[in-house]
């Protein structure tokens, strides 16, 4: 009897507190992947170096397919199969814009919108090569219609209002 | 004494002989910088070339094997059993296999390769290197030629350097015309004997005896005229070429510049542009009789030409055949092969593409604007454009045939026009667009210069000019449908009447446009005021509107179709306007960008009220004006808005989708009435061909600011979800409604079947469940 409740006393603390200790482990992990992808999906326009007009076409490029074809949200209703198509066309892009080739990025963008219309992250890469080339009413014009198709997507709502607001234009409410 | 008049001749014919050599080695020099000058500086005047826009390839993309086939057929690819070459494909069900020639556009480079292209229905499944083993994510063909802008002189080449000269072309052509040509310098005084020789023989003129150098000075510098003193000319300039200039670089500007046939008035130089001209493929994938064919024209290319003397043609192809045999090009057994097989001559490729004239007139507008006509002429540059080949080729024949249709109806014949223009609305590219009936270049291009009254075409933006104002008025807002007495500024009275001439009270603002009310929407024009309309037109579609007239309420403005088209963008695409383009790039002839038309955005209405309108632009197909389309199309929704002008003279229809917006009028050149509404014209001409342009149905993306709520639209209140046959309709944010906590009794007669809840999600429905969901209700 003793036996048994000296097991009882010593085993169910050490047993709580091991699954505690899992438990706050698990919860620490899946903070911390959050954590990071949240700044994954966030870092490229407040990391930016501050001068106003660094945009996520120059960040690197996994980051860009994670952020344009691996969210499921980042797009309202258009179809997912043809990514590996526009992905390409954005790396195609990205290397244009490194080399200020902005004819070419622009031309690239404007291939995947052909392919995939309804997507409005591709309409915010548009804008943001227009801001690159000094285009601020297209950038402004494009990154609207962004807005507008973005529908329910909060997040990208939300960066594209960040957007607007660092070339001092409010998002249509 | 006689002698010495005899040294005095002497003297003076040796001055003579001096002067006369001074004289002859003057010209020479002359010749000699004249030859220099062509062959050094002298760049050809090429032609523009037009292209269709190229076909791109990724899996999941729309496309159907018969499409593809058609492009392959159009970029003069062979149907062959087993591919093998460049230029060839093969179709087996749903499978493709094509091996590309390959192509340098501007931005990249569409290597040569064997693909295999695998569908399920219409859609592409996946896209396989057979050379790499690797999936191709992105690819995409060859653009087809289309057309060319040609130079004055009415001269048109594809130039090839000497490597891109197949090595059986230049031996046959050696063999043929001038077989010591490596060796002699310009003048082959054995060859001329042979030649004098075999035509003495033959008893007529079989052989020439000039080289190919001066085959080649003649064609550039001289006439035909057949004189002594054009035959030393030539001789002459044969010796400096032969003494300035390499075999090779002989042979390139040979191969370039001799002419090989006209079509029209246009000039065929050079083996490149026959080859495609006569045969319609490069050069390189000629077979060894389509060679011997060109090689045989060389000698007289009207009387040799395969298209117009085919007979003749065949006869010198296999006497070509014969040549090459026994100079041991080829066997005995491939020229008995060889000599039994047809001509096979094609089409070039502008000639399957259907009527083109109406699209290459925008082109060239668009053109003018940035470029002086001698570039465009003469500069070889190349003008990719937005042409959907396949589907303008359905078009064009679907516009025909519906008219045709339209006016047996009618017991008219030849008097109806049309003009038709279809766009991408998401980027604003033209697909197709059709000038008219018979329209012969140069002509009237109605999709352009037709500036006909659009009627109610108009009053889709004034109802977006009402609802951008979110406090007066919604969807929902009651407007009066009764008689207007307007009294204009001469004192006269304007009284407007709806279509039917039946009043209808009261209606909604929705209602009103989705039936086209003209009374209701004089009432609405009236509460806003001409002039800010006008102002608005003004400032939306670039109107000229001259004067304030009440009468611009119900259309009396003139647009042309393509205007008028380039207007509806608007709905179509969240508010923004966009300019419609033709062209996409123009690049050089060395593929270098020279001027890009890029996708511009026009901010125009607010994104909020242009989904209002746009909401509103469905329920005009689904039961409005438009519900006859319901009948051919089971991709819902679409959205459009039909017009007719004053005494029938214009029928209208704008309609769009997700991916195609197309704009039609019908009408009659000398605008007489046509007895045709939108809806009994227009849309007809519009239904049938849209058919072929895998429309797809809109996609509602919320813009930020609208709320749906559920409506008594009688009653104009919004209701509880459970209220039976309560609207389920778009607001601005901002409009304030009034709220009834019961279903209130009224209902609205007019439209029983918006009632039923909005049919957004309804797409792709078959015909029987369409049917049955309409029968249940």
């Amino acid at each position: 009897m003793v036996e048994r409740f000296l097991t009882i006393i010593l085993v169910i603390p050490l047993l709580s507190s091991c699954s505690l200790q899992v438990l706050q482990n698990q919860r620490e992990e899946v903070l911390s992947n959050r954590e990071v992808e949240r700044k994954v999906f966030l870092s490229p326009p407040d990391d930016s170096v501050a001068i106003g007009k660094i945009f996520w076409l120059q960040s690197e490029k996994d980051v860009i397919a994670r952020k344009s074809f691996f969210d499921p949200q980042s797009v309202s209703g258009a179809s997912r199969k043809i990514d590996a198509a526009c992905r390409e066309l954005l790396y195609k892009a990205i290397d244009a814009l490194r080399i200020k080739d902005y004819i070419k990025a622009q031309a690239n963008i404007e291939r995947a919108i052909r392919i995939q219309p309804n997507d409005p992250y591709l309409w915010t890469q548009l804008a943001y090569v227009a801001v690159e080339r000094g285009d601020e009413l297209q950038a402004s014009a494009f990154s609207r219609k962004a807005a507008a198709m973005a529908g329910g997507n909060e997040l990208l709502t939300k960066e594209i209002t960040k957007f607007l607001r660092r070339l001092n234009l409010e998002v249509d409410q | 004494m006689k002698s010495g008049i005899v040294s005095r001749v002497f003297r003076l014919l040796r001055h003579l002989a001096l002067w006369c050599l001074l004289g002859f080695l003057a010209y020479w020099a002359w010749l000699d910088k004249k030859v220099y000058d062509t062959f050094e500086f002298a760049s050809w005047t090429l032609p523009a070339k037009i292209y269709a826009r190229p076909l791109e390839l990724y899996s999941s993309a729309s496309l159907s094997p018969r499409r593809l086939v058609y492009e392959l057929e159009m970029l003069g690819y062979s149907s062959v059993e087993t591919v093998r070459r460049p230029g060839e494909f093969s179709q087996n069900g749903e499978e493709v296999e094509y091996y590309a020639r390959g192509y340098k556009f501007w931005d990249s480079v569409e290597y040569s390769q064997r693909l295999k292209v695998l569908f399920s229905g219409s859609e592409i499944k996946q896209v396989w290197s057979m050379d790499s083993g690797k999936n191709v994510n992105l690819t995409r063909t060859e653009p087809v030629i289309i057309g060319s802008i040609n130079p004055k002189t009415y001269e048109d080449r594809i130039l090839l350097d000497y490597n891109q000269l197949p090595t059986i072309l230049i031996d046959t052509l050696v063999a043929v015309e001038d077989r010591r040509f490596f060796t002699h310098h310009g003048f082959d005084f054995t060859g001329l004997v042979r030649a004098i020789i075999s035509n003495v023989r033959a008893r007529a003129y079989v052989q020439g005896g000039s080289t190919l150098t001066q085959q080649l000075a003649k064609n550039f510098y001289l006439t035909r005229e057949r004189t002594i003193r054009r035959k030393i000319t030539e001789l002459l300039m044969a010796l400096s070429i032969e003494l300035r200039f390499s075999k090779e670089q002989i042979l390139e500007v040979y191969a370039n510049e001799i002419f090989l046939g006209q079509d029209g008035n246009r000039a065929i130089h050079g083996f490149g542009l026959a080859s495609q001209f006569y045969f319609g493929k490069p050069l390189q994938e000629l077979d060894v009789p389509a060679i011997a064919s060109l090689v045989g024209m060389l000698k007289g290319p009207s009387a040799f030409n395969p298209r117009t003397s085919p007979e003749r043609s065949l006869k010198r192809r296999n006497f070509v055949l014969g040549v090459m045999e026994k100079q041991g090009l080829i066997s005995k057994a491939r020229r008995e092969e060889f000599v039994q097989l047809p001509l096979d001559v094609k089409g070039s490729q502008f000639r399957g593409v259907g009527e083109l004239t109406a699209f290459l007139d925008l082109v060239k507008i668009q053109l003018k604007k940035q470029y002086d006509q001698e570039a465009i002429r003469n500069a070889g540059l190349k003008i990719h454009t937005s042409l959907d080949l396949y589907f303008h080729n359905k078009v064009t024949k679907s516009v025909a045939a519906t008219l045709n249709r339209i006016e047996k109806e009618l017991g008219t014949e030849g008097v109806l026009q049309v003009a038709s223009v279809v766009i991408d609305p998401r980027t604003g590219e033209i697909l197709t667009l059709s000038g008219g009936l018979r329209l012969a270049p140069g002509g009237f291009n109605r999709a352009l210069k037709a500036k006909r009254q659009v009627g109610s075409m108009i009053k889709p933006f004034i109802y977006a000019l009402a609802l951008s104002e979110a406090n007066r008025f919604s969807l929902a807002t009651t407007l009066k449908d009764t008689e207007v007495d307007w009294e204009l500024e001469d004192g006269t009275i304007w009284s407007p009447q709806n279509f039917d001439e039946k009043e209808k009270g009261e209606i909604s603002l929705l209602d009103s446009l989705v039936y086209s009310q003209n009374l209701a929407t004089v009432n609405l024009g009236a509460s806003i005021g001409v002039p800010k309309i006008t102002e608005y037109l003004k400032k939306l579609g670039g109107l000229e509107i001259l004067e304030e007239y009440p009468s611009i309420l119900l259309g009396a403005i003139e647009l042309s179709p393509l205007e008028l088209t380039e207007m509806y963008t608007v709905f179509a695409n969240n508010g923004f306007k966009i300019p419609l383009r033709a062209i996409r790039e123009v690049t050089s002839s060395g593929d270098e960008i020279l001027k890009r038309y890029p996708l511009k955005l026009k901010p125009a209405i607010d994104p909020a009220t242009s989904s209002l309108v746009r909401y509103a632009l469905t329920q005009v197909i689904e039961q409005g004006t438009g519900k006859s389309l319901k009948h051919t199309f089971d991709t819902f929704p679409i959205a459009g808005k039909t017009g007719t002008s004053d005494d029938n003279r214009d029928s209208w229809f704008v309609g769009f989708g997700n991916n195609r917006l197309g704009g039609v009028w019908v009408g009659r050149d000398d605008n007489q009435p046509t007895g045709l509404t939108g809806s009994s014209g227009a849309l007809r001409v519009w239904s049938d061909f849209m058919r072929f342009s895998e429309i797809k149905p809109l996609v509602f993306e919320n813009p930020p600011g609208i709320i749906y709520r559920h409506m008594n639209i009688a009653a104009g209140k919004q209701v509880p979800q459970s209220c039976p046959g309560a609207d389920h309709l778009p607001f601005h944010v901002a409009t304030k409604v009034p709220t009834s906590k019961s279903c209130l009794s009224s209902v609205r007669p007019s439209n029983p079947r918006l009632r039923k809840g909005s049919s957004y999600k309804r797409v792709r429905e078959g015909g029987l469940i369409r049917w049955l969901r309409d029968f249940l209700q």
